[in-house]
């Protein structure tokens, strides 16, 4: 019995090895199929181990590519920052620069303001040595007619003195040649003293222009000038024609106005013609603020031609014939008018008559 | 030989008799023609006719109405020399202003300057 057992123990060992076997056979087979599984695995992580090298070459040269980019920005910004410092340091300046040229614009303002009150100043002292020039001429030919009034008109009579008295000393003078000596010396006197007596009147005027002005009324003012020159108005048969409203007026020295009045219608009557009766026309207008006057007459003219210069000159005579005129009374005329600060004017035709225009600023 | 005549113009009469006493001072039997009137004058002088048969010495004052002494010489100075040589011009004037001596003796027209009053002595210097 012993083999049988050995056997059977045999048959269970052979069995239990055939088992195992068969175990280990399919555990061969799992493990073949977990190996392929593996080795799929493995190709697949292989694969993918390929992809992701692959990946991260793309990766790195994206990265050097952007680190290149970002190098590039860098300069780039480097270069931005510095422009802008730069533009900064640009603006700066300019900023400064524009302060300077606001500064140098309003110092050329200053100068041009400046410049303006220096020129109103200059244009002023022009016109003071423009009125200073005209004045300084005037005065000029004063002197001028001084020297030829003192030279002519006081010197005549001075001469013929000094002859006719020479001559008095002589003896033996018959009787009649000594009343004419004496009578010379009698017209030489008289005139010398006229002359004397004009010149200072003359000067009155030209010293007295600060005497008071008044406001004229010129309707009271014709009337005192007609009672003043009623006895030669009617001794001449004259007629005088007035134009003026009621309420003209001006201011003015009265007796300077007066004497202006009393002179020109002196003159109409002095040169009147002789066989026409004397019609003398006085207008008073405001014209742009100036008062004008004027005397119209139908007298008997005067050439103008040769008489202008000196119409207004002292002592100057242009009808030796007419014995009344001594050459004063235009020439105080013109020098009251001056004084007044008018100006007067003549226009004048031979046998027609005389116009004297006088304009003053008031 | 031809006669002289001294022609005056001046519109001062006690000037004229003055002269004319200082003339006959010094030329006894003198010929002596006064005008008061510039015009007048020199409407004689320019007819010619009579003047001519004289030596004139003419005496011009220079303040004279309507035309000065200068005025007159101005328009003598227009007048025909077979007239002009007849006359001998002298302003005879009060002036005491070295001026109007200077423009005396700048005119050729006008021989000198004398100055007023006319004496026997001067009229001696003009002969």
């Amino acid at each position: 019995m012993a083999s049988i057992r050995k056997s059977d123990e045999l048959i269970n060992v052979n069995k239990e090895l055939a088992f195992q076997k068969e175990e280990k056979n399919k555990r061969a087979a799992e493990l073949a199929i977990a190996n392929k599984e593996l080795v799929f695995q493995n190709a697949e992580k292989e694969k993918r181990a390929q992809e992701l090298v692959i990946a991260n070459k793309e990766l790195v040269f994206q990265n050097e590519e952007k680190e290149k980019r970002a190098a590039e920005l860098i300069i780039a910004n480097k270069e931005l920052v510095f422009q802008n410092a730069e533009r900064e340091k640009r603006d700066e300046e300019l900023v400064i620069a524009n302060k300077e040229l606001v500064f140098q614009n309003q110092e050329k303002e200053n100068r041009a303001a400046e410049l303006i009150i220096a020129n109103k100043e200059l244009l002023f002292q022009n016109e003071q040595k423009e009125k200073m020039t005209t004045d300084l001429i005037q005065r000029n030919k004063d002197l001028e007619q001084f020297t030829y009034i003192i030279s002519h008109n006081l010197r005549a009579p001075v001469a013929n003195i000094i002859g006719l008295s020479n001559r008095l000393q002589q003896t033996g003078l018959p009787d009649d040649l000594r009343s004419q000596i004496g009578a010379g010396l009698y017209t030489s006197v008289t005139k010398l003293d006229e002359v004397i007596r004009d010149l200072n009147d003359i000067l009155k005027i030209r010293q007295k222009v600060d005497e008071s002005k008044q406001l004229i009324n010129f309707k009271k003012f014709a009337a005192d000038i007609y009672l003043s020159i009623e006895k030669i108005i009617e001794n001449e048969n004259a007629v005088i024609l007035w134009n003026f409203s009621e309420d003209e007026e001006m201011v003015a020295i009265k007796s300077y106005l007066h004497s202006i009045f009393f002179n020109l219608i002196s003159n109409s009557l002095k040169y009147r013609k002789p066989d026409v009766q004397p019609i003398i026309k006085i207008t008073i207008r405001k014209v742009n603020g100036k008062t004008v006057l004027l005397f119209e007459d139908n007298g008997i003219g005067i050439d103008l031609s040769t008489a202008r210069e000196h119409i207004f000159g002292l002592y100057k005579r242009f009808h030796p014939d007419r014995a009344e005129g001594k050459g004063m009374g235009l020439y105080m005329v013109k020098t009251q008018v001056e004084s007044m600060g008018g100006k007067i004017s003549i226009s004048s035709e031979v046998n027609v008559g005389t116009q004297f225009q006088i304009e003053f600023n008031s | 030989m031809t006669p002289l005549r001294f022609i005056i113009i001046d519109n001062d009469p006690v000037n004229n008799l003055l002269c004319g006493l200082a003339i006959k001072d010094a030329v006894v039997d003198a010929d002596i023609l006064d005008f008061t009137n510039p015009l007048k004058a020199f409407e004689y002088i320019s007819s010619g006719n009579e003047s001519n048969n004289h030596r004139n010495i003419l005496l011009l004052d220079i303040n004279l109405p309507i035309w000065s002494g200068w005025d007159f010489t101005d328009h003598f100075e227009k007048l025909d020399e077979k007239i002009k040589r007849h006359f001998k011009i002298y302003m005879l004037s009060s002036s005491i202003d070295n001026n109007d001596k200077l423009r005396a003796v700048v005119n050729k027209n006008v021989v000198d300057y004398i100055e007023k009053p006319l004496t026997e002595g001067k009229v001696f210097s003009l002969l």
